[in-house]
């Protein structure tokens, strides 16, 4: 039984191994590119619209108003990041539901690339928006004696994120896992619904953080304060 | 539990990947149609706001024109009534004025048809009357009867009034005066003497007396003194007959017009 899809691997050269994680990226990849191709080749902007084209609609606006109403700014861009991670773990989880599928969220090394890809997008939105030297104010404030903490924060935070996401979505493979060698017939089918509903609870976590992540680095300062304060309390 | 390092290198490839094939294909095209929608829904909602914003002009400029219609609509109205009453009022007018000029024209007509029959009344009363009368008197006519008119006539000369007696004592006085006697019938010498003796009696003289007979009088005598005269005649008698007559015609007159009136 493979846990991770770290150790699945299709195909080695030299000392790099093409293993199920990119494999099943790679397949996610081109679902969401083909069905997102074949659903908005033919949008109606007017009269009626297909349940599909409404189903992207919705998702689409869901995705905006949850990004204002953690960022209170302007949610188009912001859009294209943090709704591809919330897709893509979304996603990613709930084929697990598959027989053969494991999911790439599964991996460390996948949940560190979208750690870190937070930790970059961090830095690029904040001095996209106030500056680099508004940016890199923020680091020394209240008082220059918080650098060494701000920074820290800014690791751990990213640490937490690959570890939180890989371990739930480890872990859910893991307990049906040992659950079909105890119990095969009911318990894991539980198990695996309630996977489905961590999964997807895992993908809005990881985008939410995201964004407020990335609002607390862009936004003006006057805002800051308030903003943070209302962020983690909806956290 | 491990991280290979080269798989994350490209998941991040990936990722980027990912973010820019949904950009493409989902995010932007989605994001289009809802902007395209949204405005042309907020064009429709202009459009409507518009066209309810006209329909309001619209109306009010309807209800304004209904007003002045309604309004025009009472004036004229009111105009035609008055026009009404006062063409309901000429014509009353002309009507009465009408009835008027009938009733006096029916009344005038009245009246002369009554004068014509009060004079033919009086025509016939008179003729049958002077014809009765003659023929009565012809047959009464004899010496005692007209004794008797000679006398009446002596007694009427006896109490003539003072004007006539006057002028008859002055026509004595004058010698180329005269006092002429005309009678409906020859009177007899005796007659002749008692007249005379009484106007010699009532004129203290003598006067020159003609005597002539008259078809004027009806059985009577008359005496002529210039302008004066006294007389007594069936003539008389006559002539109260026609003015009773005429009294009773006019008594019967307000019956008459009252009904011509209704």
């Amino acid at each position: 039984m493979r846990i991770s899809p770290d150790e699945w691997v299709f195909w080695t050269f030299g000392s790099y191994e093409l293993s199920a994680t990119i494999i099943f990226t790679w397949l996610i990849m081109f679902l969401l590119a083909v069905m997102s191709f074949a659903i908005t080749r033919r949008l109606s902007d007017e009269g009626e619209i297909s349940p599909m084209q409404n189903f992207l609609e919705v998702l689409v606006t869901g995705l905006s108003d949850q990004i204002r109403d953690v960022s209170r700014q302007d949610p188009s861009r912001y859009l294209p990041f943090v709704g591809t991670l919330f897709i893509f773990i979304a996603v990613s989880n709930l084929l697990s539901i598959i027989p053969g599928y494991v999911a790439p969220t599964g991996s460390l090394s996948t949940t560190t690339a979208l750690a870190l890809s937070v930790f970059i997008a961090v830095p690029i939105f904040g001095i996209a928006s106030r500056g680099l030297f508004g940016y890199l104010k923020q680091y020394v404030q209240p008082t220059p004696f918080m650098l060494p903490f701000t920074v820290i924060s800014e690791f751990s935070r990213t640490v937490a994120l690959a570890i939180r996401l890989y371990g739930n979505a480890m872990s859910g493979a893991m307990i049906v896992g040992i659950l079909i060698s105890i119990t095969p017939f009911f318990f894991p089918v539980v198990m695996q619904l309630l996977g489905l509903l961590t999964g997807l609870i895992q993908a809005y976590i990881f985008a939410v953080l995201a964004i407020v992540y990335i609002a607390s680095a862009a936004q003006e300062e006057n805002s800051k304060k308030r903003n943070d304060e209302h962020s983690e309390k909806e956290i | 539990m491990e991280i290979n390092w080269v798989t994350v290198a490209a998941q991040i490839v990936n990722f980027l990947v990912l973010i820019w094939l949904l950009n493409k294909f989902l995010y932007g095209p989605i994001t289009r149609a809802m902007t395209a929608r949204q405005e042309r829904v907020r064009e429709r909602l202009a459009d409507a706001t518009r066209t309810q914003q006209e329909a309001e002009q619209e109306r009010l400029k309807l209800k304004t024109e209904r007003g002045d219609i309604h309004k025009a609509k009472e004036d004229l109205l009111s105009a035609a009534r008055d026009e009404a009453d006062q063409l309901q009022s000429d014509l009353e007018k002309q009507a009465r004025e009408d009835v008027e000029l009938q009733r006096q024209a029916w009344l005038n007509q009245l009246q002369g048809d009554k004068e014509d029959f009060l004079n033919d009344v009086r025509r016939r009363a008179a003729t049958e009357f002077f014809a009765l009368a003659e023929k009565a008197f012809a047959e009464l006519a004899d010496e005692a009867f007209e004794k008797r008119i000679v006398a009446l006539f002596i007694v009427r000369l006896k109490t003539m009034d003072a004007n006539s007696l006057s002028k008859l004592k002055d026509a004595a006085g004058r010698k180329e005066s005269s006092v002429r006697i005309e009678s409906a019938f020859e009177l007899g010498l005796n007659e002749r003497q008692a007249i005379n003796q009484c106007i010699n009696e009532i004129s203290d003289g003598e006067v020159k007396i003609t005597y002539a007979n008259t078809d004027e009088l009806i059985a009577g005598i008359r005496l002529r003194i210039d302008s004066q005269s006294v007389e007594w005649s069936l003539n008389s008698y006559l002539d109260q007959l026609q003015e009773r007559l005429e009294e009773s015609f006019a008594g019967a007159q307000p019956d008459e017009e009252r009904q011509a009136a209704e």
